[in-house]
């Protein structure tokens, strides 16, 4: 089963470290690369607007400039409860705060918090479990 | 012619008449009855016979033979002559011959005639005599026969006396027979008492004997008079039972007086006119040392002219109504001095004395009291007066009762304020009066509910005097009724700007406090994100390029140093939160924890290492989270990183034990172990006990802090080459 990602990070690097790793694991139909929170709102927006299906999993950076990773989750979880109830948030980050780990874990839609460098093995875990769910 | 001298022996009474009825001579005793010459009709009245008519010389001739009874009318005596008249035929005169007509010896002798006045003839004297003779004898025989009647009822009175006395009396011959008693003695003494011995006492010695006896409840004085030429003696009566009890009532209620008057507790002393001192009771003597006998006067005791004029005043009175009170110094035998407080009475005695007495009252302790309470109001005042603090005791109408010299320092103001309220005071001082209304309110409020209030009073707020007191009221409650409010006010001007000051540098320390946060949090997410992508990098490298063995040795030595740096960075972070972070408490599941821990660090794990978990206890684990997974963290990584080839394989146990007020956790592993010299240092900062050490050397440095933290204990046993047991007990909030 292939999925859709959604990458958001303002790091290039991580990006481009992210999209090897994703690409890697074979479970990515389409890789969409955000580099602020804003513009991801934008394109989800887009998609919405389009009637197009959200990305089933998106892995969100913390610390970005302007809007950061809490505040986008604020304004992600005001879609329509069936818009985005197939996507699987996972937090990725260099954060060891525990704040900020207990916040974003109480939002609906994130399922783990994962700090930063994502390994292969952790994101093919992760989608194994999802494609057994589905 | 008859001789004049015979007729004058014949009738001394005769007189003669001539025709004109002139009395021409008289008898020598009837010249004694009349011994003026007059007329016939001057000096006679006829008596017999009495034919209502003048006689005439010739109605009288015509009456011859015939006895005339005349009444000499000149003598106050009207004293009567009886006899004839004979007619002189020659003379041709009219004789009367006669003498007093008389009944008793007293007639003649009256009228001042005696025997030889008569003619010896004259029968009327013997017959005078015979009369008086008779009259003589009976008048005594009635004399004696009345005296005897008189004499008989004077007896027959007397007789009563004894009889009807109602004091008994009784006579007894001299050897003590009743010869006589009355009824009051038959009745009252006869039965109870004989008298034998007084009596013969009485008889013998020839004495009266007098003796008090008391026969069934009735008292009686008595006497035996002995009559000796008599041979008997009289015993007379007199009860005196009611005397007796009056006596007796009189006695008991003089003890009692004698009795009040000894042991009051008064002192007692009276002078008389003289001012002496005549007597004292026996308090006063006790007190003062001076006794009865001693010659005391008023100027020895009370030195103050004051005493000397209220005396004199109360004998000036002479009215036992009058009294004064007095008060001062009573100088005793010592030459000290008592206090003393009283009333001085004048006194009129029975026998018409005249005394001033004094009831005195010993004050001596009470004013010692007194000035020793005086001393000590004053002591407390001074006290009060020095505090540096207002002091106020208001009453339980907020009226001042008392002010200290700090409240107000104007003496006459603080005066003047005592009895008043707040409001005067503010009226007084020209402030806005809604102040002192909402103040007098509050303590309503505050007595009403029983509580003290205490608020801030800021004078010249904002300017450089500004002053800050505190004030406290504290109602005091007797028994539900308030008595009193304690005020008392304390400048707190400087511990408020102190206060003000330590506020604002604690808003400062939380300020910094938070940039700090806020710094390590940003430094730490900054300084490991770069890091993070030359891991990811040198990962992607490892993956994709085909490299020799000596590249992909420096690589794996980049990747090393970097994780160290994040490992430090780490720890950092840790460290600076521990410090900072308050501590919170929430529900572990301890084996989850140390699972998750586990599997996290599961992708660096140097060769294969076995984890046992085994938890005792059911009460859940509650304690600090962050601070708990931090070191296990610590202690497991440790585990790990110095964990070593053996033939049983590397393992891990951790055991733990959860009571209800503190919980046991050891983490031993079959590791390098810790040489025995540097056990005691590897808590200390920065301090790496390996070679083979590739940490910061904080972790065991943080576990350190965290136990101290949470107020636990850390200890460690170790032998190199066997492996290493820590050891940890902490508190569990569970409860």
């Amino acid at each position: 089963m292939l999925f859709d990602f959604l990458l958001i990070d303002d790091d290039p690097i991580f990006n481009f470290l992210n999209e090897k790793i994703v690409s890697e694991t074979g479970f990515a139909k389409a890789i969409t690369i955000q580099v602020s929170a804003e513009e991801a709102l934008v394109y989800l927006n887009k998609l919405q607007e389009k009637g197009s299906p959200f990305p089933t999993i998106l892995l969100l950076d913390l610390r970005m400039p302007s809007m950061n990773g809490i505040e986008f989750l604020a304004l992600f979880h005001q879609f329509p409860e069936e818009t985005i109830k197939q996507t699987h948030i996972y937090m990725l980050s260099s954060s060891l705060n525990e704040n900020d780990r207990n916040k974003t874990l109480s939002f609906k839609n994130v399922r783990a918090f994962l700090s930063k460098p994502l390994m292969i093995e952790q994101l093919e875990e992760l989608c194994k479990k999802i494609s057994e769910e589905k | 012619m008859l001789n004049n001298r015979y007729i004058d022996r014949l009738f001394p009474f005769h007189f003669v008449l001539d025709k004109d009825m002139r009395i021409l001579r008289k008898g020598g005793s009837l010249l004694k009855l009349l011994p003026r010459d007059d007329a016939f009709s001057t000096c006679f009245q006829f008596v017999k016979p009495g034919l209502g008519i003048d006689y005439t010389f010739e109605s009288i001739q015509s009456f011859e033979n015939q006895t005339f009874i005349l009444r000499i009318a000149s003598n106050e005596k009207k004293i009567l002559l009886k006899g004839e008249f004979v007619y002189h035929t020659e003379e041709a005169k009219l004789v009367f011959c006669g003498s007093p007509w008389l009944r008793s010896d007293d007639d003649y002798t009256a009228l001042g005639l005696v025997d030889s006045d008569f003619a010896l003839h004259d029968s009327m004297l013997d017959l005078v005599h015979v009369k008086k003779q008779h009259a003589l004898t009976t008048q005594d025989l009635l004399s004696v026969n009345s005296k005897l009647e008189e004499a008989i009822q004077k007896n027959q009175d007397i007789s009563r006396f004894p009889t009807e006395n109602p004091n008994p009396v009784a006579r007894f011959n001299k050897d003590g027979q009743l010869l006589f008693c009355n009824e009051a003695f038959h009745e009252n003494i006869q039965p109870f008492l004989t008298f034998q011995d007084e009596i013969q006492n009485a008889f013998y010695t020839g004495q009266n004997i007098t003796k008090e006896i008391n026969v069934d409840g009735r008292f009686f004085n008595t006497m035996f008079v002995p009559i000796i030429d008599r041979g008997y003696v009289n015993l007379y009566c007199a009860e005196i039972t009611a005397q007796k009890l009056a006596e007796k009532k009189l006695q008991s209620s003089e003890s009692n007086f004698r009795y009040i008057v000894e042991t009051t507790n008064q002192l007692i002393i009276s002078f008389n006119t003289k001012l002496e001192a005549t007597w004292m009771n026996q308090r006063f003597a006790e007190l003062t040392g001076y006794s009865s006998q001693e010659s005391l006067s008023l100027y020895d005791l009370f030195e103050d002219a004051a005493f000397k004029s209220i005396v004199d005043k109360l004998f000036r009175s002479n009215d036992e109504k009058q009294h004064e009170h007095i008060e001062g110094k009573l100088r005793i035998k010592d030459g000290k001095f008592l206090e003393i407080e009283g009333v001085a009475y004048c006194q009129i005695k029975y026998d018409g004395g005249i005394s001033v007495d004094f009831y005195l009252n010993n004050i001596s302790d009470k004013k010692q009291y007194l000035t020793e309470l005086e001393e000590q109001r004053s002591y407390y005042a001074d006290l009060f007066d020095n505090l540096p603090a207002d002091v106020a005791v208001l009453d339980s109408n907020f009226r001042f009762q008392y002010l200290n010299r700090s409240a107000i320092s104007d003496e006459q103001l603080r005066d003047w304020l005592i009895g008043k309220r707040e409001i005067d005071y503010f009226r007084f001082r020209g402030l806005p009066l809604d102040k002192a209304i909402d103040r007098e309110a509050r303590f309503k409020l505050m007595v009403d509910e029983k509580s003290r209030e205490t608020w801030e009073d800021v004078y010249n707020e904002g300017m450089p005097n500004e002053k800050v007191m505190l004030r406290n009221m504290l109602p005091i409650f007797d028994d539900k009724k308030l008595v009193y409010i304690l005020a008392y006010g304390v400048d707190i001007t400087q511990l408020k700007k102190g206060r003000d000051l330590l506020n604002v540098k604690n808003e400062e320390l939380e300020k910094v406090n938070k940039d700090l946060d806020s710094f390590v949090y940003s430094a730490s997410h900054d300084l490991r994100a770069p890091l993070l992508s030359i891991l990811g990098l040198l990962d992607v490298i490892n993956r994709q390029v085909q490299t020799d063995e000596k590249i992909a040795g420096y690589l794996s030595m980049i990747r090393g140093v970097i994780l160290r740096l994040d490992d430090t960075i780490k720890d950092i972070l840790s460290y600076s939160k521990n410090s900072r972070v308050e501590i919170t408490s929430s529900p572990i599941d301890l084996k989850a924890m140390i699972d998750t821990i586990f599997q996290g660090m599961r992708h660096f794990l140097p060769r294969e290492i076995r984890m046992d978990i085994a938890i005792q206890g059911d009460c859940g684990l509650h304690t600090d989270e962050v601070r708990i997974r931090s070191l296990l963290n610590n202690l497991i990584s440790n585990a790990i990183k110095y964990s070593r080839e053996s033939d049983a394989g590397s393992w891990i146990k951790i055991n733990a034990l959860i009571e209800p007020a503190s919980f046991t956790l050891t983490i031993t592993d079959n590791g390098e172990g810790i040489p025995a010299d540097r056990q005691a240092k590897v808590f200390d900062m920065f301090y790496r006990a390996s070679k083979n050490s590739q940490g910061s050397g904080l972790g065991l440095y943080i576990c350190a802090e965290i136990i101290k933290k949470l107020e636990g204990q850390i200890s460690l046993i170790s032998s190199p080459g066997q492996g290493t047991t820590f050891s940890i007990t902490l508190p569990n909030h569970s409860q």
